[in-house]
């Protein structure tokens, strides 16, 4: 099947996404930010709404939205330190509800909503590949960057802060990185499963390794193995590529967590 | 080590128009073990994030020198996450990344410098396992530990014996004080009577009246 063209683009655009993906998911869940992923792809759909009504093109509308949206969030979350996650309630409830009220009155709506809502990674262009290819070398570069920062920062600000660490700006540059990267990413996983694309393959490296020097290559190669998987069964079933790589991922963490659990039973066996 | 003065002059600040501190003032010198304590609401940790530049001051002057090289093990530090993907060994290591480029790489000497605090602060059994499952006492010296691997002139602890037992506590006083005889140490304690023996110089802190209490 990896004859077929459009599935060699799939499967190049699917290892992108694997490969970046889980590192921005391990940081999330170590910041407990994971339902920020969501937010944000709420937040890109008002913005492609808002590029189909003002005629622009709704993709680069969307990158600008998405990342003046986690910029929003960012600072929201420092000023109401102990209500984040009401700020997330409001950003996501606000987004959607600005593109379907933005979506009903374009004529183009509905059928780009559907695309937005679903994705499609066989239908992903050359063009495509090539600007995710940059944008994604971009990406990956930053966190090779701000790898320890960020881990720093996690672990404590102050600490961070007297270390050196300009917080605010890691922060920022942080949240402004997601919006990038998941407003890429929508159209071809769709806005309903960016976010478990995100988190799901970092919450099984976590699960499986306690060393911070291996949860990345983990993470990633549990993404590339489920985008694998989910692509392959996509095309012989017949389901949807972005559902069937989420529900691969989804029965992942489902076998991790069954194999940690026996590991426990048998471990405390023993030491009876 | 630069030999200037570190220290708070005539140093006031308050939260949402409530002042907690007025008129603060006192100096460190090289090389001293320093205490600060005072009762709840005394702003023991104001005082503390002041002296670091982390508050700013409403009226008056922060004696702070160039270049000085400072860690910081804040308050209630062992809330560290349980799933926090990192061992023991590796969050102690991190420490070293403050004075390295993001490319350059831990070296065997800072390895050894690890193994080393490891030792120091009795860490050698949980050295593999995840720094959230330590108990708390364990992960305040893990956080301790990590601190000193930048090789600080100063160091700086908000309540670091949280967690811990006298004995633990008597323990941890003696390595602070033996380790780095030359490293100047602040800690803000409780435990005055027992780190006595220890410090230099003890800066007391009393409570405003009309300070509230968190």
């Amino acid at each position: 099947m990896f004859e077929l063209a459009f599935m060699q683009r799939a499967l190049i655009a699917g290892m992108l996404i694997a490969l970046i993906a889980p590192i921005i998911g391990v940081f999330l869940i170590m910041r407990k930010q994971s339902l920020i992923a969501d937010t944000l792809s709420h937040i890109a759909l008002a913005g492609v709404a808002i590029g189909l009504v003002i005629g622009s093109q709704p993709e680069w509308v969307s990158i600008i939205i998405v990342i003046l949206g986690a910029l929003l969030i960012e600072f929201l979350r420092a000023r109401f330190k102990s209500y984040s996650d009401v700020s997330i309630a409001i950003l996501m409830a606000s987004g959607l509800s600005i593109a379907l009220c933005l979506m009903s009155i374009s004529p183009k709506g509905s059928k780009t909503m559907d695309q937005y809502l679903f994705g499609s990674i066989i239908t992903v262009t050359q063009q495509q590949i090539i600007e995710f290819l940059v944008i994604g070398i971009g990406i990956f570069l930053y966190f090779m960057i701000t790898k320890r920062a960020l881990y720093t920062m996690i672990f404590n600000e102050d600490v961070a802060k007297v270390s050196g660490i300009q917080t605010k700006w890691l922060s920022f540059s942080f949240s402004a990185v997601i919006g990038l990267f998941i407003s890429m990413m929508i159209p071809m996983i769709g806005m309903l499963l960016v976010s478990a694309i995100i988190i799901l393959p970092a919450a099984i490296a976590i699960q499986l390794t306690t060393r911070f020097r291996f949860v990345f290559a983990i993470a990633s190669l549990v993404s590339i193995i489920c985008t694998f998987l989910g692509l392959v069964s996509s095309y012989k079933i017949g389901t949807p590529p972005g559902a069937s790589i989420a529900l691969c991922m989804v029965l992942g963490i489902l076998l991790t967590l069954l194999y940690k659990k026996t590991k426990e039973v048998v471990f405390k066996r023993i030491g009876e | 080590m630069t030999e200037a003065t570190i220290g708070l002059e005539n140093v006031t600040f308050g939260y949402l128009g409530n002042v907690v501190i007025e008129n603060l003032s006192f100096s460190i010198q090289q090389g001293d073990f320093v205490a600060i304590t005072g009762e709840n609401g005394a702003a023991k940790t104001t005082a503390m994030k002041l002296l670091l530049g982390l508050l700013k001051p409403w009226k008056g002057t922060r004696l702070w020198p160039v270049n000085l090289n400072v860690s910081y093990v804040p308050q209630q530090i062992s809330s560290i996450e349980q799933d926090f993907p990192s061992t023991v060994f590796e969050f102690i290591v991190s420490g070293s990344w403050k004075s390295k480029k993001w490319y350059e790489r831990i070296t065997k000497e800072d390895k050894e410098r690890a193994k080393k605090l490891i030792d120091v602060f009795e860490l050698q059994n949980v050295v593999d396992r995840p720094i959230g499952k330590l108990s708390g006492g364990q992960k305040q010296k893990a956080c301790v530990a990590r601190a000193f691997m930048s090789q600080p002139d100063m160091l700086l602890l908000d309540e670091p014996t949280t967690g811990m037992d006298e004995k633990m506590r008597n323990v941890f006083y003696e390595t602070l004080k033996n380790m780095c005889p030359h490293v100047t140490i602040v800690i803000i304690t409780h435990h005055i009577k027992e780190l006595k023996p220890y410090i230099d110089q003890i800066i007391q802190l009393e409570r405003r009246q009309d300070t509230c209490l968190n």
